[in-house]
């Protein structure tokens, strides 16, 4: 009797612990998966988005100009230097942070179709090198998926061709879409960048961010000749 | 499985062959997917070139009404065969950034459409007795630049060019360069772990069948139910990539991938189930020589 007991109970064992084992196994696949899903549908949406990164191009009037950014500058630099306005659609930046794990290209100007292809610069806000605010905005679900990882004392860098900008975040914000405390100009000399809170029914209204200190600047010295380079 | 002290052992080794057995599936698919030819073999498959000459003749009709250049002018001198090399010089420029080199987005020359532009801009300069100054040459050269990108965007089927920008090659060149090392150790990992499975069950080796057998089996289930699901329902098909060419070469991809990983799932189930009637078999037969 007591043997075939055990018979049935080795018999259950046998039978359940795969089951236990697969139940173990997916549980831990599912919290593991989290972030590398995450990565990959960014990348997907950032490779595979629609737009074409034509050179120029026109999109229901408007002209999209990707720049050649220049990004291993090696010449002389100095403090100050001399702005190069962009036009509006044209990348004029590459935004870079270990944090982001990104090279983001920025645009100058706001429309749907720049969101698409990298963040954009408010045109009321200042350039980097200029004094003022800068401030730059871009998806949450593709270039900036991860700005709110950022945290103070993260390094931030912006990379154009007549100059490098460095920063420090020095401070994370959250604030309503219609607040316009940090997206305003202001004569304090920082970058402020933002995207849309991950909401998961629809669009939120809440916007995170950081504010950041510039830290180093290096206008180069020949530009022109860097952009051929 | 007679005592607690070899049961949770072989179930914790068992967790940790389920994952070796994902991981080594993964990276066989990576393997498998990852040579250049691979890519090209979607591409003909998938009769890109077609597509790109279609796309390419409606986007330069579009554009006939801002440049008044007709379209015939950029698509006549786009042959099937050189848009075929476009296309192999992008495959072959993501793979060279793959592999660590510099990502090169320059073209394959065509004289016969610089000659076409040159001739339609001659033509028409000395129809309106425009004058062949500096102006005229920047403009003829910007008008060559960029149907030579416009043709590199749309031949540019794996989107390599804007992974490249993104920074995400870079990324994806560290797997790329390390498949072998990953296949190896998750090949390593799993013998290891068989090894180890086998020193706790020493006293009745025979269980070692169930236990490999469960991992597999359960490896090839967690597998092949999200891939399965994948390709039945053709998930990729729902993408929302409004380029023909770009939408053919990216589902095919994600189609073959998943379809060589269901294979490898279904190799591991069928193996664990072969193993669990081998312990079956194997417990009966010594039952019945014990009596």
């Amino acid at each position: 009797m007591n043997n075939k007991k055990e018979k049935k109970n080795n018999f259950l064992i046998y039978l359940l612990t795969p089951l236990f084992i697969f139940i173990l196994c997916v549980g831990i696949l599912l919290v593991a998966l989290i972030k590398p899903y995450n990565k990959a549908s960014v990348y997907l949406n950032l490779a595979f988005m629609d737009e074409f990164k034509t050179n120029p191009n026109e999109d229901n009037g408007l002209i999209i100009k990707d720049g050649n950014i220049i990004l291993d500058y090696t010449g002389e630099t100095s403090s100050t230097g001399e702005i190069t306005r962009p036009s509006f659609g044209e990348q004029f930046a590459v935004l870079r942070s270990d944090v982001l794990e990104l090279d983001v290209p920025v645009y100058w100007g706001s429309s749907s179709e720049l969101f698409e292809r990298g963040a954009c610069q408010a045109t009321y806000s200042k350039l980097p090198g200029d004094s003022g605010n800068t401030i730059i905005s871009a998806h949450e679900d593709t270039f900036f998926t991860e700005l709110n990882k950022l945290v103070v004392g993260d390094v931030i860098t912006l990379n154009t061709n007549y100059g490098e900008f460095s920063y420090t975040v020095t401070e994370n914000i959250t604030f309503k879409k219609t607040e316009k405390k940090y997206v305003s100009p202001t004569d304090e000399t920082k970058l402020t960048l933002y995207t849309c809170k991950k909401d998961v029914l629809g669009a939120s209204d809440t916007r995170i961010g950081v504010i950041c200190e510039l830290t180093e600047q290096k206008f180069y010295a020949q530009t022109e000749e860097a952009a051929e380079n | 499985m007679k005592t607690l002290k070899t049961y949770i052992p072989c179930v914790i080794l068992s967790i940790l062959l389920v994952f070796s057995l994902l991981g080594t599936s993964a990276a066989v698919t990576i393997k498998i997917i990852s040579g250049k030819n691979f890519f090209i073999g979607i591409a003909e498959k998938n009769n890109v070139v077609s597509s790109i000459q279609t796309q390419l003749e409606k986007h330069f009709k579009d554009e006939y009404n801002e440049t008044g250049i007709p379209a015939e002018i950029f698509t006549d001198s786009f042959t099937d065969e050189y848009i075929d090399s476009v296309v192999k010089m992008n495959i072959d420029s993501g793979f060279e950034a793959l592999s660590g080199k510099a990502y090169s987005n320059t073209t394959i020359p065509n004289n016969r459409l610089e000659e076409s532009i040159e001739t339609f801009f001659s033509d028409y300069a000395d129809s309106i007795g425009y004058e062949k100054d500096d102006n005229y040459y920047e403009k003829l050269q910007n008008t060559i630049d960029s149907a030579y990108d416009t043709l590199n965007d749309y031949c540019d089927v794996y989107k390599f060019g804007t992974m490249n920008n993104a920074g995400i090659l870079s990324k994806l060149e560290k797997v790329y360069m390390n498949i072998n090392l990953i296949l190896a150790v998750t090949i390593i990992s799993v013998l290891v772990l068989v090894v180890l499975m086998a020193i706790v069950c020493r006293k009745y080796l025979m269980s070692i069948l169930y236990w490999i057998g469960s991992s597999s089996i359960v490896a090839g289930i967690i597998g092949l139910i999200p891939s399965a699901y994948l390709y039945a329902l053709r998930f990729f098909d729902s993408f929302t990539i409004k380029q023909p060419q770009i939408f053919a070469s990216f589902t095919g991809i994600m189609y073959k991938t998943t379809s060589i990983f269901i294979i490898a799932q279904v190799a591991k189930l069928l193996f664990g189930l072969l193993l669990i009637i081998a312990f079956i078999i194997f417990s009966k037969r010594k039952k019945s020589n014990s009596n």
